[in-house]
């Protein structure tokens, strides 16, 4: 079973240039991924359609972590999912500013997964996950129905002028 | 960079990754499919899904790079015709070759990073287009007519390349597409005739749309940034960018919003 994540270029461009911006006490910035799924021959493809950033005022001034997002903000994201009706999901965004190949940091393995938890259990039928961009490279796990647990996904496509192909 | 590909080395270092990465796919494997074929494995593609249900014709052999007459009498599959030429240039290429329309079996066509359309009619097309943009797969359209002899006039050879990238222009944006080709087309349904077909219009569309693919991919021109569609006048021999391009500079797609994409789902009323 393979999972493709494909991104339209305009949105990926978008969500680098506002994960950049500075902050007032946290270090990194969080957003938040639409995704819908599709079903490809040999697995499924989640096809990001839409992004919003956490807005400054809802991090928590959190030292020991890049970034802090606090319970508004995430009662937000899950409020959206119920909303979608089982239409769309969500990848929790961030960004990572060293080039090249990039996986998850201690902080993320602990804390990410809950959250994606979190949301499939608002909506079962989508599919929910994570997004690390860097500035030339991606990564991406998901949460698909029926899975048990988060599964990598193999290629991440940036769709647009040009296109890139991420492995 | 392998020997081989060393005199396409200006298309950057990468290229050949790149290349080998993607995975394309052919629906359609007649004049303009078989062309295209054949440049991909030139190139150095190693992942295919192609799509054809049908055998090939002698009326074929005028134009379908890679037909023998040895095929027309054994009633070859057009589709085993192209699994040849890509496997006598790439040895290793893994092909998914589905010998049926393509919306029989549509699975493998989502899997593909750019679809090549080498179809027939305006509501075929229309279709893969629609099924392109809600997977995000850029499609590249070819195709040419010929329009008969008018008041002692010679024929007229006319073709297009146009490229829908998802979140950019369409064929119906671009004017390409429109309910009054669509219903001209569905009117005359049913009446088939032998389409006038010639090997060389074929060559220069076909060749047109892989090089858009490889700038694509590779972007080696650095300027391919928004939509194509080319125009092709075969008796000029001209190839140029459709006069309707200056007038949509700027606009956007309304008829594919981002938020329709992946499978439909069905709610209850």
């Amino acid at each position: 079973m393979t999972i493709q994540l494909r991104i339209p270029r305009l949105l990926c461009e978008h969500m680098r240039a506002d994960l950049v911006r500075p902050h007032c006490f946290a270090t990194e910035r969080v957003g938040f991924a639409r995704v819908m799924t599709g079903t490809i021959d040999d697995g499924s493809v989640v096809l990001l359609t839409s992004y919003w950033p956490v807005p400054d005022d809802l991090y928590v001034d959190d030292p020991d972590v890049g970034a802090r997002i606090n319970g508004e903000a995430i009662r937000n994201t899950m409020q959206d999912i119920l909303n979608g009706g089982g239409r769309y999901g969500l990848l929790h965004v961030h960004m990572h500013l060293r080039k090249g190949h990039t996986g998850m940091s201690r902080t993320d393995l602990t804390e990410i997964p809950k959250l994606v938890q979190s949301f499939r259990n608002v909506g079962v039928k989508a599919a929910h996950g994570l997004l690390i961009l860097t500035p030339d490279h991606a990564f991406s796990m998901a949460l698909l129905p029926g899975m048990e647990a988060l599964h990598q996904v193999n290629k991440i496509i940036v769709v647009g002028y040009p296109m890139e192909i991420l492995k | 960079m392998s020997e081989r590909t060393s005199r396409q080395s200006f298309l950057g270092p990468n290229s050949d990754q790149i290349i080998q990465t993607a995975t394309v796919g052919v629906v359609g494997l007649g004049g303009g499919g078989s062309h295209i074929v054949q440049q991909l494995a030139h190139i150095g593609f190693q992942n295919y899904v192609i799509y054809d249900h049908e055998v090939i014709e002698d009326s074929n052999l005028n134009r379908l790079i890679g037909g023998t007459v040895v095929d027309v009498e054994k009633k070859q599959q057009k589709i085993q015709i192209a699994i040849r030429v890509i496997k006598g240039l790439q040895l290793a290429a893994n092909i998914k070759a589905v010998p049926a329309r393509w919306q029989d079996d549509p699975l493998p066509l989502r899997t593909c990073d750019i679809v090549f359309g080498c179809v027939d009619g305006f509501a075929e097309r229309r279709e893969l287009e629609i099924t392109t943009r809600r997977y995000l797969i850029p499609l590249i359209d070819i195709g040419m007519d010929v329009q008969p002899s008018v008041e002692g006039q010679p024929p007229r050879i006319g073709g297009q390349v146009i490229l829908s990238m998802p979140g950019d222009l369409c064929m119906t944006c671009l004017g390409f597409l429109n309910e009054k080709t669509l219903a001209k087309e569905a009117a005359r349904y049913g009446a088939v005739g032998n389409k006038p077909q010639v090997v060389w219009p074929n060559g220069v569309l076909a060749s047109t749309a892989v090089g858009i693919a490889v700038d694509l991919l590779t972007d080696w021109t650095r300027s391919l940034r928004r939509s194509v569609y080319l125009s092709y006048d075969g008796n000029s021999h001209m190839m140029q960018p459709h006069i309707r391009l200056q007038f949509l500079n700027g606009e956007t797609c309304t008829h594919f919003p981002l938020g329709n994409v992946g499978d439909p789902v069905f709610k209850a009323l």
